[in-house]
């Protein structure tokens, strides 16, 4: 019997997922909301505020543009391609397809992974690539920050999908982790980052969406300041905060290792108890 | 396997199950729904871990190296599915690729298995596919790495008689060259391509043995015999005469019980040919149908 190295059988499940995805409704329909979504924001910021944006910059227009829904954009791909991938095998019949085979499910897990951040990627280089488009057009040019937030988006999007993928070794339904994923990263993070920052003035670093905010704050001609606290009114001070860069990318890279190891580590021990 | 339990809180699914095999041959691994069987499968292919005992494939514990353990295997536990999105094609090929043999073997085999197996037409996806063409696939998945160990649990289970006469004829030809471990209730399959059989029942072993062994030893001690034409008194009484303790008549057969001795089973025939002309003449009833029923208690 042939022998593989842990590297090929990882390409091996990379290749066979991406594959994979790209056929599925999902990647195509992620793809036109991902498209949509772009030519509508940049249409309607053509529209309310042409004149405006004509004497503005490149920079400022990423900033404003980016600010409208591209975390937004992160966290709907990501949930999707994350929230599955550990259930999408061990709480359905491929469980018996593929964990059967001489592979460890470590080395599965990552070819898996990097399929769905390749794929989520690219959705969300789409949303990007219009604001490039958009920018060539108004201006003639484009920033050349797009190519450092390009890098912090790709961060953004791989933090996102391992946090999607720990729900998915925790719940056995592949809907349940794209939906816990989901309702967590656009509702739940952002009203409990907007309670405790602007009401408690704790800085929420901890929390991704509001570390994923770098992607475009960058955009700004100087780093905004991390805290800014509004006069008294009333008695009652209200903060407004924003990431600082390098804790962002720490509390990213912090998302992307302690996830991932924790996605490994249930997924490599997961029964399947059927 | 060595001494392997499986519990469950307060259910133990599998208490201190034991047995060792090895060479080229198919074991049958017989017990009712609930038995344990399916248990005992997903311990051998690391699907579940034992609550203690040890399971080794080819010397190597599946349970501590698993990669390593299940090179040499081939399984088919519960109802594996495929993922939907792959071609039947492409579900071959990832497996192919995931152990390591190369394209063209793959495609040398999935050419071999096309029409053995009666496969879906390549391009089909997975999940346009009916459970029997599915199972087809899965099993042509489990032959391409052509594995020393096939482990296969109720492979025939839902499928209609054309698909259960190929996989039957595929495990009668791969003990040829490999040990093949399949649960199953269906007795009739089991007892025509087992060499050796394992009783289970509430998760215990209840008794390990040669099918032969086994199955005179629950020697029905009854022969059928089809005549030509319709049993009449003529026959009846000819047979009477004979001393022969006819349990039943109906039609052109008539059922006699025997002492078991294989002489005077033998004789039986010899005498009925004299009477009328012989049809057909088996046992009447399956002896592991018997074997089964008095080893599991059953009813």
């Amino acid at each position: 019997m042939p022998q593989d190295t842990n590297l090929k059988q990882y390409y091996t499940s990379f290749k066979y997922q991406l594959l994979g995805y790209i056929k599925t409704k999902r990647f195509i329909g992620l793809t036109l909301f991902s498209l949509i979504v772009s030519i509508a924001v940049t249409l309607l910021m053509f529209h309310v505020e042409y004149t405006t944006l004509k004497d503005s910059n490149s920079p400022t227009f990423f900033l404003n543009y980016l600010d409208t829904s591209l975390l937004d954009i992160i966290v709907v791909v990501g949930s999707f391609f994350g929230g599955d991938l550990i259930s999408g095998d061990v709480g359905t019949g491929s469980a018996y397809y593929i964990l059967v085979q001489p592979v460890k499910r470590s080395v599965l897990f990552l070819g898996k992974y990097t399929a769905a951040l390749l794929s989520s990627f690219f959705i969300v280089f789409l949303y990007i690539l219009v604001g490039i488009f958009a920018s060539i057009d108004l201006y003639g040019t484009v920033t050349s920050k797009v190519a450092l937030s390009l890098g912090l988006v790709l961060l953004m999007v791989a933090a996102t999908i391992m946090l999607a993928s720990f729900f998915s070794s925790i719940f056995k339904s592949p809907t349940s982790g794209m939906i816990t994923s989901i309702v967590l990263l656009i509702l739940v993070f952002p009203i409990i980052t907007g309670i405790i920052g602007s009401l408690e003035g704790i800085y929420p670093i901890e929390f991704l969406t509001f570390a994923g905010e770098i992607t475009y704050l960058i955009f700004n001609t100087e780093y905004p300041a991390t805290k800014i606290v509004s006069p008294a009114l009333h008695g009652l001070k209200i903060y407004t905060f924003n990431p600082a860069l390098y804790q962002g990318i720490e509390s990213l890279l912090i998302y992307l290792i302690v996830f991932g190891i924790i996605s490994i580590v249930i997924y490599s021990r997961r029964q399947i108890e059927g | 396997m060595v001494n392997v339990s499986k519990k469950y809180r307060n259910f133990t699914a599998l208490d201190n199950v034991s047995f060792n095999f090895s060479g080229k041959r198919a074991i049958g691994y017989l017990g009712p729904n609930g038995a344990g069987k399916t248990t005992t499968l997903k311990i051998m292919t690391n699907l579940l871990r034992p609550s203690q005992g040890t399971v080794e494939l080819n010397g190597i514990n599946v349970n501590k190296n698993p990669k390593k353990a299940l090179e040499s295997v081939g399984s088919m536990i519960e109802t594996p599915v495929p993922y939907p999105y792959f071609t039947v094609k492409e579900s071959l090929e990832f497996i192919g690729e995931l152990r390591g043999i190369d394209k063209r073997t793959v495609d040398g085999k999935i050419d071999e298995y096309f029409d053995a197996l009666k496969l879906p037409p390549l391009k089909n996806r997975i999940g346009s596919l009916s459970k029997g063409q599915r199972q087809r696939v899965v099993f042509a998945s489990v032959l391409v790495s052509d594995p020393d160990i096939v482990i296969l649990d109720e492979p025939t289970s839902g499928l209609d008689p054309f698909e259960r006469k190929i996989f039957r004829d595929f495990i009668l030809k791969l003990k040829k060259d490999k040990l093949v471990f399949f649960s199953s209730h269906i007795l009739s399959e089991v007892s025509e391509t087992c060499d050796d059989v394992i009783f289970l029942n509430h998760g215990k072993v209840l008794k390990i043995g040669n099918m032969g062994e086994i199955t005179r030893s629950f020697n029905t001690n009854a022969v059928k015999i089809e005549f030509v034409k319709n049993v009449d008194n003529d026959i009846l009484s000819r047979l009477r005469e004979l001393k022969y303790d006819i349990m039943d008549s109906s039609g052109r057969t008539v059922t006699i019980n025997y002492s078991g001795d294989e002489q005077e089973r033998a004789q039986i025939l010899i005498n009925a040919i004299k009477i009328c002309p012989v049809i057909s003449y088996t046992s009447a009833g399956s002896d592991l149908e018997k074997a089964y029923i008095s080893i599991l208690g059953e009813k």
